[in-house]
């Protein structure tokens, strides 16, 4: 009799502290796509895109990269490609941490952030975007808006 | 049975099959579970609170800096003192825009005071070097710094005020933090309760500066000299597009919308390509003054790297040519993907003329072209009026590091940080390894601007 609540006892124990091994290991384990000489700002910006709009067309993850590039040159934010993305409240996938999630082989978000890196900007020289849908803000809507590319309006 | 009879049956039965011993080792792993995670959840909430703190104080620390050295820019009156003064200016103001850019308050809610912290910081920055070449300030100038003063006074008196709520610990972090976590499309009203809408308040006003700069005002919309020509219909816009992917290499153009606010109004595109799966479609602008061509993009797979980087060009400049772009040299070149993005200058009297830009993205396996970007050269081009040099190049060459062996020199038109535009000398050169870009002013025989150019397995960077 002991002897089985025993027995029951250790095989709890020994799940419990298995699963954690499982947990620790898958978590060490992230798998990030291998960068071939990319500098270390078009990475960041690769993983925002990727964070921000993964799942729209090739043109509006470009319109992502170059909103982030146009705030660098705008005067109400931070100069740099870092500052931009982890200013406080800018970006939804920096606060729910959707930009550490890790870029898939045969994602296109490398090529549009060097696409946008290299200058060219569907957004017409924008600096805010947002999805109509989930938007929460009455401001955003009242942003001129320069166009509309997939889920998002995109607006200065 | 009543309830404790119910509870005792209960136990009883658990007894027998030795459950109870197990259903309570179960609680007290979760509770100790439970425990390590909200001691784990306290110690990331205390380092995001700390992390919040320093940004905090380290910003009030140089605000007041920014403020203390913009009083003595207005009373310094030797050139060296001030240049030292507003160079401290500029870089405290800098670093408090770093730090003001932590702190977790909306975007639009301190986009004012960052507006103020950057223009502040280029502006100093351009005065100081007004003083470094024996410059004096003009009265405009000491106005514009008296004004920012006064701004940066109220701040610093904002930020004080600030202060005391958090010793007496009426604001929390983590309560503006979660507030801010939902999106970046936030209002601010949120926190109108608290003080730190006084920022926002108080700099209501702070409408920007007028000044030769890239943050400034008038210049972010500038002229654009190069685009020329009469208005155009979407009709004759697409007809544009179509021509320019020719009928048979499309399926469909659909319309995106005119971009009436952009900085090029312009008529948007979307072209369902032929031989591309579902998701394989170009885009492209075409502005409605003069139907110029701003911008075309178009991602597909790339094969195996059949021409190489010669071959490229050729079909890069063969392509503006046709596209009615003469006069075009290659500056610059990058290879990603097997794909290659050119920049062109245009060229007049030999003069390269480096503001009127336009990319190109050549697929390196069939030399195609996939991208065009055309806005740095809509925005300045125009025929210019190209003065004689008055520093001939001889004696641009004394200017040079004597170690330097030149390989090429010729007169280009740079821009500068302002955006304005100066006629150099070029000479490109080599010193220990290093590739160099070197600009002497052409007027004056300054040096106007130095680039290392690094040969990466990518192309050639210019810094």
């Amino acid at each position: 009799m002991r002897n089985n609540v025993r027995k029951v006892i250790k095989f709890l124990f020994i799940s419990v502290i298995i699963l954690f091994l499982i947990l620790i290991i898958a978590y060490k384990n992230r798998i990030y796509a291998a960068d071939k000489g990319r500098t270390p700002d078009t990475q960041l910006l690769a993983r925002a895109i990727n964070g921000e709009a993964r799942g729209e067309s090739y043109e509006g993850q470009v319109a992502v990269g170059a909103v982030i590039l146009n705030r660098v040159k705008h005067p109400n934010f931070p100069n740099t490609i870092a500052g931009v993305i982890y200013e406080s409240g800018a970006f939804t996938a920096v606060s729910d941490g959707q930009i550490n999630v890790p870029i898939s082989e045969d994602s296109t978000v490398y090529k549009a952030a060097e696409d946008a890196m290299n200058g060219w900007d569907p957004t017409n020289g924008a600096i805010y975007y947002f999805n109509p849908d989930t938007a929460t803000n009455s401001w955003i809507w009242s942003r001129p808006l320069t166009v509309r590319i997939g889920k998002h309006r995109f607006c200065k | 049975m009543s309830v404790k009879e119910k509870i005792y049956d209960w136990k009883e039965r658990l007894k027998d099959r030795h459950m109870l011993s197990i259903i309570i080792v179960a609680i007290i792993i979760i509770a100790i579970m439970g425990l390590y995670i909200y001691k784990k959840q306290r110690q990331y909430r205390q380092v995001s609170e700390n992390a919040y703190n320093y940004a905090f104080y380290e910003l009030v620390n140089y605000i007041e800096e920014v403020e203390v050295y913009l009083a003595k820019s207005l009373i310094s009156t030797t050139p060296e003192h001030g240049a030292e003064t507003l160079m401290n200016v500029w870089r405290d103001s800098n670093l408090a825009s770093t730090y003001l850019a932590q702190l977790p308050i909306n975007v639009e809610g301190l986009s004012n005071a960052q507006k103020f912290l950057n223009q502040v910081s280029e502006y100093s920055y351009s005065l100081a070097n007004k003083n470094i070449n024996d410059e004096k300030l003009k009265q405009e100038d000491l106005e514009n710094l008296e004004e920012l003063h006064d701004y940066s006074v109220e701040l610093k008196n904002t930020l004080n005020q600030l202060s005391n709520d958090i010793n007496e610990g009426n604001i929390s972090w983590g309560e503006l933090d979660k507030k801010g976590n939902v999106a970046f499309a936030q209002e601010v009203s949120n926190l109108s309760s608290q003080s730190f809408s006084n920022i926002e308040e108080n700099f209501h006003e702070y409408a920007g500066l007028i000044y030769d700069g890239a943050f400034s005002e008038h210049l972010t919309n500038p002229k654009r000299k190069g685009l020329t020509g009469s208005d155009i219909s979407e009709e004759e816009a697409r007809k544009i597009v179509e021509n320019f992917f020719g009928k048979e290499n499309f399926d469909e153009i659909n319309s995106n919308g005119f971009s009436e606010n952009g900085n090029i109004p312009s008529y948007n595109f979307s072209i369902k390509m032929k031989n591309g799966d579902d998701n394989n479609y170009a885009s492209m602008a075409i502005s409605k003054k003069g139907g110029h061509i701003v911008y075309m993009n178009y991602n597909r797979e790339i094969g195996e790297e059949l021409i190489n980087m010669e071959e490229a060009n050729k079909i890069g400049l063969d392509f503006l040519k046709d596209k009615g772009f003469n006069n075009m040299k290659e500056t610059y070149y990058m290879k990603q993907n097997g794909i290659l993005t050119v920049n062109y200058a245009y060229n007049q009297d030999d003069v390269i003329i480096y503001p009127d830009l336009i990319k190109l993205k050549i697929a390196l396996d069939s030399g195609e072209v996939l991208g065009m970007e055309t806005t740095g050269y809509l925005n300045s081009h125009e025929k210019r009026k190209i003065e004689n040099p008055k520093i001939t190049k001889e004696e641009a060459k004394k200017n040079l590091n004597d170690k330097l062996k030149i390989s090429s020199e010729k007169l280009a038109i740079i821009p500068t940080e302002y955006k304005t535009e100066v006629l150099c000398w070029e000479f490109k050169g080599r010193i220990k390894g290093n590739d160099f870009l070197i600009y002497i002013n052409a007027e004056n025989g300054k040096e106007q601007d130095i680039l290392v150019i690094i040969d990466t397995p990518n192309g050639t960077l210019t810094m």
